[in-house]
This record gives C-alpha cells, structure tokens and sequence, in this order.
C-alpha cells in the first residue's frame, strides 16, 4: 500500500462476486463448525450450521416456498464462517435463507411485526429520543414490558438502552472547537451512538482529532444490518442504497469512513453487498474505504503515525470482549493492540464465541433463553474478572451483558480517549473519579 | 438344480424390463423378472434423469417427440413422486444458429410438443446463471425423473400383482429346446448357484445387453451401444432442464435432478456394453460445453461422473451412433428367426418405457393366444417408501421439509441427501437390499457431496445390526461401497471434490483402519471396475 | 510484542511450531483459515503405522522401522527430522499435555493397537490416557458402549470385529432418556453432557447391568472435553474398571483438546491465534517475504513478520489446490511442487490401494532447514512444516499427526532461534 491509510482508495479492481449460496459447494461435511456453534451447544431447536447452511442449502429453490424454518434460530454471529476450514460463508446463508422465509410470507403476523419494530432502531430512536425521559421510564417499567412481551413477544428482560438527552449529530454540528485539517475522515455513528450512547462517538472524534484529523459526520442512515439479519431485505437495502448515498461523495474526494459500531461496519463493509448480492462500483468502493475504528488505528500505529505518547495510566484490570461481529471482520484483535498501548491497564480477554443476543435475536421471547444459555461463560467470565467496568466494540453486546451481569460496560475508543486526557462520561467516568 | 417355473420370464430389471413385468402383472400373467445385479443398476440408473417433452426431438425425429409428449403427460398421471415438473429450456447460445429457434418451434406445433418463447430477461430472472450471451429461450415441458424410485416402483406395483422379483440373478444362458426358447439358465449372484427358470414365453428386456443375451440362444440382434458419459454437479446451479437450441450432440443437455446438475453427455460406440470407462476427454468435452450454458460451471464441484450404455438397435451398420432412431423395436423371433418362445424389446427411452412396455405385452398376449387390455396408462404407481403418498410432484425441498416437520436432525444417516435411519432400515429390510450400492439406489444414502464419507459407516453398523450377517460380510460390504463410489469420482476428482476424498482416506484408512478388517477386500457383489489397460489406472505410484 | 514469527495454519504443525517459537520468548502469530486437522483425526500422534505400506501387520516399533522408512525414502519429512528430534517431538507434546493435565501416553518405541470404531487395531505412538486401556495386546474381556443417539459411533461393529480377532467383546447402545427426548446429539454435545455428574450417574446406572464380564469399557470418545481426565477416571471409578475412549467420526472430541492445549500454550506465551484469517498474497524483496497479506472484510490486511512459516497443510489442510485443468498449486506462495505431471497418473485403480494415490504426495521440497527449495532456497526466512511438504503418504504410512509434529517442532525452534 503506497498511499497513506486516511485517502481513499479509488482504483480498486471491481471483483467479480459470486453469489454466497455456492460457496457451499466447497463444505466437506466435516461438522467443525458445529463444534463451534455457541447457538447449538445450547438448544436442540438449532441443529447446527452444517445442517441449516451448506447442506440445508442444496435442497432450496428460489422459486418456492423456503421448506425449513430452524435456520431462524441462527443468530448471525459468524462464528461458523471463522472456523470452517474450507471457506463457506455459513452465516449469509443462513441469512439469505431466512430472507427467504420472509419473502414468500412465512412468517406470522406478530413475529412479523415485532421484527419490523426492533430491526429499526433509526425509527425508534427517532421517535423514543425526542421523548426521551418518558420513553425511558416506558420502555424500562415493568408495565411497558408486559405489553411489549403481550403485543409483540418481545422477551420481557430484553436489554433495552435508554434514550440519550441528546442526539450525538447534534453535539457533533454545534461543536464551536472542532479541529479543521487537511486530513479529513468521516465517522459513521449508527443507530446506537446517535440516539442512545453519544459518549461512544464524542471518544471516537475526540481520538481522531487527537490525531489530527478533522472529523466529517454527515447525514446518515442506520446500516440496515438489523433488518438484514431479520430477513427484510428490501427495506435494509433501501438503507443501504441511502448510505451510500450519503458517503459515496466523500469517499470520492478522497475521505475514508470510520466507524464504532463493529456491527455498522461490518454491514458497509460487507454484510449488506453479500447478503442483498448489491455490488455495484460504488458499493463495492464503500467496502473499499470503510474501518472500523480500531482497525483504523491499527493501521496509523504500525505506519508510525498513532498518537502514543503522554497517554495517561489507567491502573485497572478490566474485562473485554472481542464480540463476535467484531471477530468477523477478519482483523485479529486491533483494539486488544491499541488498549495494550494504555499504561498500566490490564485487559483480560474473554474466550467465550458469543454473549448471545445477537443484535436483535436476543429482543425476541422465544429466542431469550437461548440468548442467555450462550451468553453463561461469558456472564461468568466478566464477574469473575470483577473489574468496575468491562470493555466491547459492539453496542447490543455491551448492553446485553451489562443487564445480566450489572457490571457497566464502555467501548475500548472511550479509554483510548481518556488515556489521551479527555474528560470521560458514563460508566468510565465514574470509575476515573 | 434349482428350477423355478413361471409363465412369462423377463429378463432385464431396467426401466424397459420392469415395465413389462408390471404391466404382465396387472394383465394377470404369472410373471418372474431377472436381473443381473439390482434393479436399475444398468442403463436406467445411469441416464441423465430427463423426462422428456419430446423437445429435443421436435425437429429430428417427430415420430420419437410425438411418444414423448404422450408418456409425457402420462407418467406424470401415474408416478408424480417420481417426476419433478421442472420445465425445460432450449436455448441458442453464441455457439448456435438463431435460424434454429424458428425450426423448432416448427417442429414443436408440428408434434404437437408445447412451446412458448420466453424473453431472455426472464429466462434469466428465472435462472440467474445461464449464459447471459443467450439471445433466444424457448419454453417446454420438460421434467426431471428419479428413475431409482420409478424402477422400484412399478417393480413394487409389479410384486403387488403377484410377479416375482428375482435381483442378483446373471443369465448365463437362454435354454433352447429345438426351435423353442423355454427358459434360462441363471446364476445366483448371492447365493453362488445356478437356477434354471422356465416360462411359456421369454421377454428379453436386456437393452444394451440384448444383443449378448440373444447370442446364448444362436439368434443374432444387433443392439450397438452407445457408452453416454454424464457429470453431477453437486449443487442445483440450474432449476430448469436446459437443452441447446439446436440438432443433439455432446454435452447438450443439463438436468436438475434432485439435489445436482448433471451435465450430459458423449455418445461414444463402444464395443461391449460393460465397456464403461470413463476417458479424459469426455470429461473435458462435458466441461467445456456446460459452460458455454452456465459460464461458471468450472468453479461448481463436481460431484461424480458416470458413464451408461444406451441399446441402438440397427438392422445395418451405421458410423454416427446418434442417427441411429431412438424410437424402441420390438422383435418377434418367430417371425423374424424361426426361434418361438422368444421376443425382445429393445431401443428407446426411459420417457417411452411405458409404451413400450404396452406394445410388448399386447405380443405376448397375442403370442399365447389371449386378449387382455392394458391398463398401465391409468393405474398409478404408488411410492413403496411411503405409504399413501398425495398424487404431488417431487420436489426439491421436499426431503429437507420431511426431516424439519418432524425435527429429525438427529435422525440423519446421510447428512448430504437427508435419508434417514428409517429410510435406511426399510431399505435394508424390505427393499431386499444386498449391497450398500442397493440401499443408495433405494434412499440416496452416500449420493451428496462427501459421496459416502460420513454414511458408509453408518449405514455398515445398521446393516450389520439388521441383517445379522458375519462380520467378514459387514467388512467387505463396507469396503465394496467404498470403492463403488470411488468409481465414479476418479474421472472428476480435483478442487474441493478431491479435498473431501481425502477426508474420506482419512476416516476409513486411519481413523477406522477399515483396510485392516477381517475378511475378504472385495466381493463379486462389488462395483464392477473399468477393465484393465484402461487410462484411470496408474502403475506410477511414487512422485 | 514483536513481530518475530508469523505462522499460517493451526493444524497440529503449525500450532506446534508457534508453541516452540513461543516458548523461545519470540512474538508469535498463527493465522488460520480455519480449524482442521486435529479436529478431523483420531486425537492421538500417529508416527508411523504401517510399513511397508502394504504390510499387513502394523509397526511394532517406530523406532525400530524408521530406519528403514528412511533408507527407501530418504526423501521423507523424517529423514530431515531425525530419529533423536522426532523423540524430542514427542517428549515435548508429552510433557505440555501432562502439565495440561491431560496426559499422552506412550514412546517411540512401540505403538499401540488400540480399538477403531469399526473395531479394526489401529496403530499408534501417542495416545491420551483416556484410551490407553483399549490396549489389543490386551486380550482382557470388553464391553463396548454406544448411544443410540450418537449417528458417530456403533459398538455393534466394533464389538463384533475384535471379537473375531480374539478379544472378547460385547456391546450395548444405550438409550438415555436424556437424550431420547433430544432433536440430534452430536459427540460435541455428548462430551459437554459428560462433564455434568448426574449425567455420568445416569450413564454409569445404564451401563451396570450389562458389565458381565467385562474388565475393562470402552466409549465412544466423548468423555468430556477440558475436563476430560477427571471425567474418565469418575467413570472407572464408578464403573470399578478400566475404561477407554474410541474415535468417531469428525469432528474429534480427544483433537479439539489438543488443539485447545496447544493454543493456551502459544496465548499464555503472549502469541496470538486468528481463525478466520485466510492469507491470500505476499509480498517479496531481495529474497525474503516482506509481507503476508490476508484476506478481511474490507481489503487486505497486511502482516510484517520476520521469519514466516508455511503451515497450511496439503490437499486436505487446503495448502495445495488443484483444478480440472490438471494444475497443481501452493495456495500462498505459489511454492514449486513436487506432484505428478499427468492427471491421468494422479489416482490407482482401488480406493484403498496400498500405495496410495500418487496425487497426495505433491507437496513443497524443503532443504534440511526446511526451507523451501527451487533448486536453491525460495525465500531466506520462509520455512514449510507438517502435511504441506512433498513425497509422503501420512495416510497409508499412517504417520498424518508425527510428522506434523515432529517437522512443526523443528521449524519451531529453527525460528525461534
């Protein structure tokens, strides 16, 4: 790579795609992704990724009705696809399977609804954060969760976050001190830093700028990947397609996007092309010019361009969880490199596959017991390290594990900032006092 | 000796021979079939599974497209479990004339075969693979046949008439008496022993074989066969049959038949009908022309490749196998060489069995003088794997729909194909299973991608705790599985295919040592292998 | 950390080869597509267990036989690795497992022949301490215990073929109303349940009656997974004798514990382990590999390390690939192979010929510092290990997990020096 890690790379060679379905063809039934599988080692209601995957994936037919439903009960966490030795995406399709499910209208009505509710946190957050104070006390009281549980089966212990009191893209617009600089990144926020955890995103800026670079937050759209991994593709494309519109023009002057939210990125990078088979020369340059956060980090620190000195001790022993949609990118464990950067802080990395939830699989009454069944070791694991706070990438894990274990949870980017002497908010801040 | 003694003997188990049994049945003849190894282990099993619309013979040989969209319409009245109503698709690609598309439409209305031309964006929304460069697509209803179920469903509906069912029975010899052939001399394949089976009247139902078995009885039938060599893709790339718009040759055709995509075929004559080996270039050959309609046909796996003998009936020598008709011949050798008791059947097509069949019995009848009608057109076949099974189509899904309902996941002996511990137990127990090879032809067990990898075992143990055999016997039965599908992906071997194979050695030479069992390596109930000298065997063991 | 020594595949050579690095203090890093060969094999070292390959009666002693492996291929991995560093091999895994807790038991100069699951002697140098007491020298009475639920493992073949080679064998499927009531049970599962002590009970109640005469019992190898040893001995504990585990079907319970041993001893040696990471390109200059680039979500994600080591196993491990067009390739460096020139000479007529297929024995040729060869050595600080070297038949030769071993442990103190 000649270019510097913060221009975009425009030449790319447009690949040629080839659709997930017949990636199967190279599974040799070998089952090593079933001894993996965090879902099937808790519930015979799974019978495993080979199964629903590669092999169920012979007997589909586009035009006909789908013939199996338990391939709903995967929850998306790749963990199929890190470990097959021969390279099947499991995981898409599984995906592309339960899309089709939903297409050909075989899903009941309440499930349908209740799906569409949670797989749009943009709406939700629209709606909720205006309100927030109200929508908080709502959705946490045991009466709105009653009616949640009634109306829609959405499991009444759902780790359900609370509304910011303000918007993080608004922070971000009247910023009266923001850094202006020749080397400009844009930062994609999502759905979870936007309406529910701004502190997330004001670390992310605050590093980014500590490192000189002015940080670009346009106008954009929820990743889709929820409703992607609900099966509505048509409406997850559509936010796709809005994305890139958002983006596109900033890639081609040069910019790369970064994101926090392992999970939005993955969807830019590469859930949405795969699974909604959507490659068009600008999708395709997105995938190109998008990093997760840490992963963009990485790339300065071995280029000698990270900012690591006077960072600030921070003596604690804390608990991280590398969540599996993290692990799917592919990347190794950059924010394990950039956290061992920190003096003083002890990370103790879990082992644990999967907490479970599954961005939106763990909201679902039917699919809560599985949810907490996969996420037990790592419960354990986070009590047992017993640290005042625990560390993850991904927003629906933090809160997960937050509301099992009651131990608050921060995204390495928050210490990275404060290592850097910003004033921390949320859990973190409480534990600098 | 042995002797059995019936009215009517069929020799042959393949499409063509169990077609007449039934039909005999049904027509109250007392009736025994022999075949040399199990049903449909010949021809019948080893075609590319087309039902035919009678397409692809629209414009050469309208006699043979008019039989075919009859049977058509019949065998998917009669055995819809065995037919998946797939469609079919002729199209031009870059390599044909467009002029051709006008002919067969022609020759479509003029045999009366249904033909709709479809724009090439929706033949593409349809089957997103086929070769964009496609510039015309013709509609027409073609299928795909499970000739496995079909042959052991009227082989079924036979028994259910009181015929007998004798596999594993060789004809060594017919058994001539003066200008009379009163029977045949057999040889008990399982049993190690001769049996003398004698009938008023002898069907010789042999196809590719015809001509061999004839010749024990100094009566000379010249059936020439035509080896036809065909690849199983392991994924269904296609869903429709997709023939070339243009006059048959090489490599034309793709079927979706259950869970593959089998690309065929050579039509190679060969001097012998045993004569089955597979060469290189038909493999490329089959390659080359499956991507000219799917372009990425050389990235699928491919699954097995096996070859099948086609009977070409000719009164005279012909160079070019495929001029010879396809349409069947019925030979009464009363007329035709003086020899009574004696007629054969031979030619056609899988499509046609059943018309030929009819034809057949209708002789027999007039030969011992009695007039009985035939029924076989309007009696269905029921499915002998499942009891009172709807009058539906096969499909695709079918199977993974069956083991979802019943949450069977743990069920699943064949993990590719879906067949279950049930299926292979009634398989075993009352499909008169006498090899695994038979229990795959029964239930599809070892028929997926790992191509018995993880299901030979399997099915090895539940043999072996049902047929209570001696172990020597379980041993070799394993070990003669093995090497039957091995037979069919050493031609194909290479990418993710050869990788699995390796798998396979892995489990059966050093996880189980199944190589260092007790008993004999191999059984004469074993897959017969290519003859030697041929260029699958290498003497150059050591790189 | 460091960037000393970058490893590609984690089957049993190429973690071995991390694990020795590691321990030199070196900064390791393994990068894997995926899982695979410990998790396919049997879970013992298999080092040498037929030779000649068409010998119907197994090596005795391994040790003894070598030498003459290596007077008729001197060629082979071995002959690069020596008798003396294939029992340091040995000692080492040995030694590792047994701190592990979870001991190997055995040595170079004999093998075992313990039970297959079709009840077939398999030979073997190293076997866990879980199946030792399947001994076939042993000729002490058996009762083989399957579940009718597990579709991986039937005693009843087992049972029947050792008691045709004079071991008494009975067998008995046992249907446990805990999984009777279960939608499938796979060895994974069943190794899990066995780590609970109600479902051992309920597994020790069911197998009591059918004791007899037993002396000793054998199970399907699923006795628990990092609890393994203390499963095992509550068995024969409560069983009051001896009791064994048997290999299946893959995915293997006893290799996944190698492969965890083995992967907590490069992590507690501060190496990191990827899955998923699939290496897909390099970069070269002035006759080293600058750089190792793999595959992520995004683009290519580029790994500088000092010494790199080619791990990737042969045609099964995904190292060497082949087309229909007859090529034979390395899938990272597009190394020179040694393979047969001609299709057509790839494969003998029997499945299970003796010799073997010829195509398996394509692989790169190592100089005695295991570095490939072209004639001269491809790259300074390229290093190849386990099945992805050339003109060996593991499979027949029954030596798959030695030679892993043993090659992976000498490239692993080669690059860690």
């Amino acid at each position: 790579m000649t270019n510097n890690i913060w221009e975009a790379q425009l030449d790319i060679t447009p690949s040629d795609h080839k659709p997930v379905e017949l990636t199967l063809d190279h599974c040799i039934k070998c089952n090593i992704c079933v001894t993996a599988c965090p879902v099937t080692a808790v519930t015979d209601l799974f019978p495993g990724p080979k199964y629903v995957g590669p092999q169920a994936g012979r007997f589909r037919h586009q035009g006909q009705p789908s013939p199996d439903h338990s391939v709903d009960y995967c929850n998306g966490c790749r963990v199929c696809n890190m470990v097959c030795p021969t390279g099947v995406k499991i995981a898409e399709i599984n995906g592309r399977a339960r899309a089709h499910i939903v297409q050909s209208g075989q899903v009941p009505l309440r499930r349908k609804l209740r799906n569409n509710l949670i797989a749009r946190p943009e709406l939700m957050g629209k709606v909720g954060q205006p309100l927030a104070p109200i929508a908080n006390v709502l959705l946490h009281s045991g009466f709105g969760r009653f009616f949640a549980k009634l109306l829609l089966d959405i499991a009444p212990n759902a780790p359900l976050p609370r509304f910011s009191g303000e918007r993080f893209s608004r922070w971000a617009r009247k910023r009266p001190d923001a850094v202006r600089s020749a080397r400009k990144v844009v930062y994609f926020h999502g759905c979870s830093t936007e309406y529910f955890e701004a502190r997330v995103g004001k670390a992310a800026v605050q590093v980014l700028e500590a490192n000189g670079f002015e940080v670009i937050v346009p106008p954009q759209n929820c990743c889709g990947l929820p409703l992607l991994s609900n099966g509505e593709f048509a409406a997850a494309q559509a936010y796709h397609e809005s994305n890139i519109h958002h983006l596109i023009d900033y890639v081609k002057q040069g910019c790369v996007i970064v994101g926090t939210s392992t999970s939005c990125t993955l969807t830019l990078k590469e859930e949405a092309p795969e699974m909604l088979a959507y490659h068009t020369p600008d999708a395709q340059l997105l995938t190109a010019n998008t990093f997760d956060i840490h992963e963009f980090l990485v790339h300065l620190l071995d280029a000698g361009e990270l900012k690591t000195d006077g960072l600030k001790p921070m003596p604690l022993t804390l608990a991280y969880h590398p969540p599996c949609q993290y692990r799917a990118h592919r990347l190794g464990r950059p924010s394990t490199e950039i956290m061992a950067l920190i003096p003083e802080l002890t990370i103790i990395e879990s082992q644990a596959a999967c907490c479970g939830v599954g961005g939106t699989y763990g909201y679902k009454a039917e699919k809560y017991d599985i949810t907490m069944a996969v996420g037990k070791s790592l419960f354990d694991f986070v009590q047992e390290v017993n640290g005042p706070i625990a560390v993850c990438d991904s927003e629906t894990c933090r809160w997960n594990i937050a509301a099992v274990t009651g131990v608050p949870f921060v995204h390495p980017i928050e210490l990275l900032a404060a290592a850097y002497g910003y004033e921390p908010e949320g859990p973190l801040a409480e534990v600098m006092k | 000796m042995r002797t059995i003694q019936t009215e009517v003997l069929v020799i042959g188990g393949g499409a063509t021979g169990t077609g007449v049994i039934a039909d005999l049945a049904l027509r109250g003849f007392r009736c025994a079939l022999v075949e040399k190894r199990d049903l449909a282990h010949g021809t019948t099993g080893r075609y590319h599974g087309l039902l035919h619309s009678g397409g692809r013979y629209a414009v050469k040989d309208p006699k043979a497209a008019t039989e075919c969209i009859e049977e058509n319409v019949i065998l998917r009245r009669i055995m819809p479990h065995c037919i998946e109503d797939t469609g079919g698709f002729f199209v031009v690609t870059p390599w044909d004339d467009d002029a051709f598309g006008d002919r067969f439409m022609q020759g479509c209305r003029d045999t009366a075969v249904p033909c709709e031309e479809i724009s090439i964006p929706h033949m593409l929304r349809e089957e997103p693979h086929l070769n964009p460069g496609i510039s015309r697509c013709f509609r027409v209803p073609d299928g795909s046949a499970d000739s496995f179920l079909a042959t052991q469903s009227v082989a079924a509906l036979a028994q259910a008439h009181g015929a007998q069912i004798l596999h594993y029975y060789e004809v060594k010899q017919l058994i001539r008496q003066g200008d009379r052939v009163v029977g045949a001399l057999c040889y008990d394949l399982v049993k190690d022993e001769e049996v003398a089976v004698h009938a008023d009247l002898v069907v010789n139902a042999a196809g590719a074989w015809a001509g061999k078995i004839a010749h024990t009885a100094e009566v000379e039938v010249n059936v020439r066969a035509g080896k036809g060599t065909m690849i199983a893709a392991s994924y269904r790339i296609v869903n429709t049959v997709v023939n070339r718009c243009k006059m048959p040759a090489d490599g034309d055709i793709i079927v979706p038949v259950h869970t593959v995509s089998i690309i065929g075929t050579t039509d190679e004559g060969v001097p012998d009908p045993e004569h089955f080996a597979i060469e290189p270039w038909e493999v490329q050959l089959m390659m080359q022309e499956a991507a000219k309609i799917v372009p990425g046909w050389h990235d699928l796996r491919m699954l097995r490749c096996w070859g099948g003998v086609r009977p070409l009936y000719q009164e005279t020598k012909v160079a070019d196998t495929r001029d010879v008709t396809r349409a069947y011949t019925l030979l009464d050798h009363e007329t035709r060489d003086g020899v009574a008791g004696f007629i054969t059947i031979t030619g056609g097509k899988w499509t046609t069995y059943r018309q030929m069949a009819q034809v057949t019995v209708d002789r027999v009848c007039e030969k011992l003088g009695t007039a009985r009608p035939c029924t076989t057109h309007e009696t269905v076949v029921p499915n002998p794997f499942e009891q009172g099974h709807g009058r539906q189509h096969h499909n695709l899904g079918q199977r993974l729909a069956d083991v979802e309902k019943e949450e069977a996941f743990g069920q699943l002996i064949c993990e590719c194909e879906l067949a279950t511990r049930a299926d292979v137990e009634h398989a075993i127990t009352q499909g008169e299973a006498k090899t695994i090879d038979d229990v795959r032809r029964d239930v599809r067990v070892g028929m997926g991608p790992c191509q018995g990898g993880f299901c030979t075992y399997r099915v090895a143990a539940i043999w072996h705790e049902l047929k209570k055999p001696s172990i020597e016997e379980t041993n070799v039965t394993l070990r003669d599985f093995l090497q039957e599908r091995w037979k069919g992906l050493m031609p194909i071997l290479w990418g993710p295919q050869l990788k699995q194979e390796r798998l396979d050695e892995l489990i059966y030479l050093s996880v189980l040592n199944a190589d260092h069992l007790p008993g004999p390596r191999a059984s004469r109930l074993g897959p017969a292998m290519y003859e030697p000298g041929t260029v699958w065997e290498s003497d150059h063991a050591h790189v | 950390m460091t960037n000393d020594v970058l490893v590609i595949g984690a089957g049993l050579a190429g973690l071995t080869t991390a694990w020795q690095a590691s321990l030199h203090g070196k900064g390791v890093r393994v990068i894997a597509k995926g899982w695979g060969a410990t998790h396919w094999h049997a879970g013992c070292v298999d080092v040498l267990g037929y030779w000649p390959m068409e010998s119907e009666t197994p090596v005795a002693n391994p040790a003894a036989t070598l030498p003459d492996l290596l007077a008729a291929n001197p060629q082979h991995p071995y002959a690069l690795v020596g008798l003396a560093r294939l029992a340091a091999a040995l000692d080492g895994l040995q030694q590792l497992c047994s701190d592990a807790g979870y001991p190997l038991v055995g040595s170079l100069d004999k093998n075992w022949r313990l039970p297959t699951a079709v009840g077939a002697a398999r030979p073997t140098c190293l076997a866990p301490a879980t199946m030792i007491a399947g001994n076939l020298d042993d000729h002490a009475p058996m009762l083989l215990v399957g579940f009718k639920q597990l579709p991986d493992f039937y005693a009843n073949v087992a049972a029947d073929n050792l008691a045709q080679q004079g071991i008494p064998a009975r067998h008995v499927a046992l249907d446990l109303p805990a999984l009777a009531g279960r939608n499938f049970t796979t060895a994974v599962n069943l190794a899990r349940f066995m780590q609970q002590s109600d479902f051992r009970a309920a597994v020790v109640q069911a197998v009591k009656p059918h004791l007899g005469e037993a002396a000793r019992v054998g199970f399907p190898a699923v006795l628990g997974l990092e609890e393994a040893t203390a499963v095992h001995q509550d068995l024969q504990a409560q069983l009051g004798r001896p009791v064994f585990e048997i290999p299946g079907l893959p995915p293997s319970v006893a290799g996944m514990r190698l492969h965890r041993i083995l992967k907590s001893a490069i992590e507690k040696n501060g190496g990191r382990v990827y899955d998923g990471m699939e290496a897909i390109g390099f970069a070269a200059d002035g006759g080293r590999v600058t750089a190792v680039y793999t595959e992520t979500s995004g683009r290519p994600r580029q790994h500088r390390y000092d010494r790199v080591v080619l791990a990737t196993g042969g045609i099964l491990g995904g190292g060497i690939v082949t087309n229909h067009a007859g090529e034979v390739g390395e899938v990272v460096f597009n190394l020179p192979l040694r393979h047969p020139e001609n299709r057509l000479e790839w494969f003998r007529r029997d499945f299970l010929d003796k010799q073997g297929h010829p195509i398996y024995r394509s692989g790169v040729s190592v100089n005695e510092n295991f570095q490939p060869m072209n004639g001269r050595v491809v790259y300074q600080n390229l290093f190849a290990a386990g099945n992805t070297l050339a003109g060996f038949e593991a499979i027949r030769e029954r030596s798959f997990d030695g030679v892993a071993l043993a090659t992976g442990f000498v490239v692993g103190n080669l690059v860690g020096n």
